[in-house]
């Protein structure tokens, strides 16, 4: 990975990490409002929040997560 | 020190007399987690819940920790993480093999599903179960180790960056970096 692909890919950890901050706040905020000073980053994002969303099962732990009808 | 690190300090001190070539420490690793590694089994079978009408959480556990014990002749885990991620590695297989054997096209329990919230991830069937611990298997080990401890475990993370020896915002990132990496393996995010 060179310097320009590691600093975009730390730069994108970050706001994924202040979207899903924002969101367990209560305010989930649009990929557009925390992309607006690096918008060639926009379309990434919108697909790691899009996983993360996907995902958001996994937030609970596993026993809780699966003990409907035990 | 709170139970974890204490729990996890114990755990050291076996696998470096492991490390050193004391093949005694295998079966006393085994004995001294035995009932986090059973626990672990039992949550880990949960999704199979209709394998519990051939097999039992305890077999899963059984058989998964003959495998343990015999992997450990070769592996040589040098930290707590990669014992218990070695432990579930071998769980999950078992897991697997039995889903394979019990669901798979010749299987008795083969049987379709319905189809779940297009929106989430999340399985909804022992076959879609079983695709995902494939998948789980080929997460690179940093970010299989934070699903473990963070999902099957149910840890904080907080609790995982002391298990890990790093720190809370390197466990938030391979816990969103192993998610994204499920989401596009699962077939999603294209």
């Amino acid at each position: 990975m060179g310097n320009e692909d590691a600093a975009s890919e730390d730069k994108l950890q970050q706001l994924v990490e202040l979207w899903d901050d924002l969101r367990k706040q209560g305010r989930e905020p649009l990929p557009e409002e925390i992309c607006q000073d690096c918008p060639e980053l926009l379309g990434e994002l919108k697909k790691r929040i899009a996983a993360l969303k996907a995902t958001n099962w996994l937030e609970k732990p596993y026993n809780n997560n699966n003990d409907q009808g035990e | 020190m709170d139970s974890t690190a204490r729990a996890s300090a114990q755990l050291q001190i076996l696998l470096d007399r492991l490390q050193a070539g004391d093949e005694s420490a295998r079966a006393e690793l085994i004995e001294h987690s035995c009932e986090r590694l059973r626990s672990l089994a039992r949550k880990m079978m949960k999704p199979f819940r209709r394998l519990y009408r051939w097999e039992e959480s305890d077999d899963v556990f059984q058989h998964a920790m003959l495998r343990l014990h015999r992997s450990l002749e070769n592996v040589k885990p040098e930290s707590v993480a990669q014992f218990f991620a070695l432990a579930a590695t071998h769980i999950r297989r078992v897991l697997l093999d039995m889903a394979r054997h019990y669901f798979g096209p010749e299987g008795p329990g083969t049987y379709q599903h319905l189809d779940g919230d297009a929106a989430s991830d999340e399985p909804d069937s022992p076959q879609k179960w079983t695709e995902f611990y494939e998948t789980l298997d080929t997460l690179p080990s940093e970010e299989r180790a934070v699903v473990d401890l963070l999902w099957f475990e149910g840890l904080t993370q907080a609790e995982a960056a002391v298990v890990l020896e790093t720190s809370e915002r390197t466990i938030k990132r391979r816990w969103y970096s192993a998610r994204y990496f499920l989401h596009k393996a699962l077939g999603h995010g294209q």
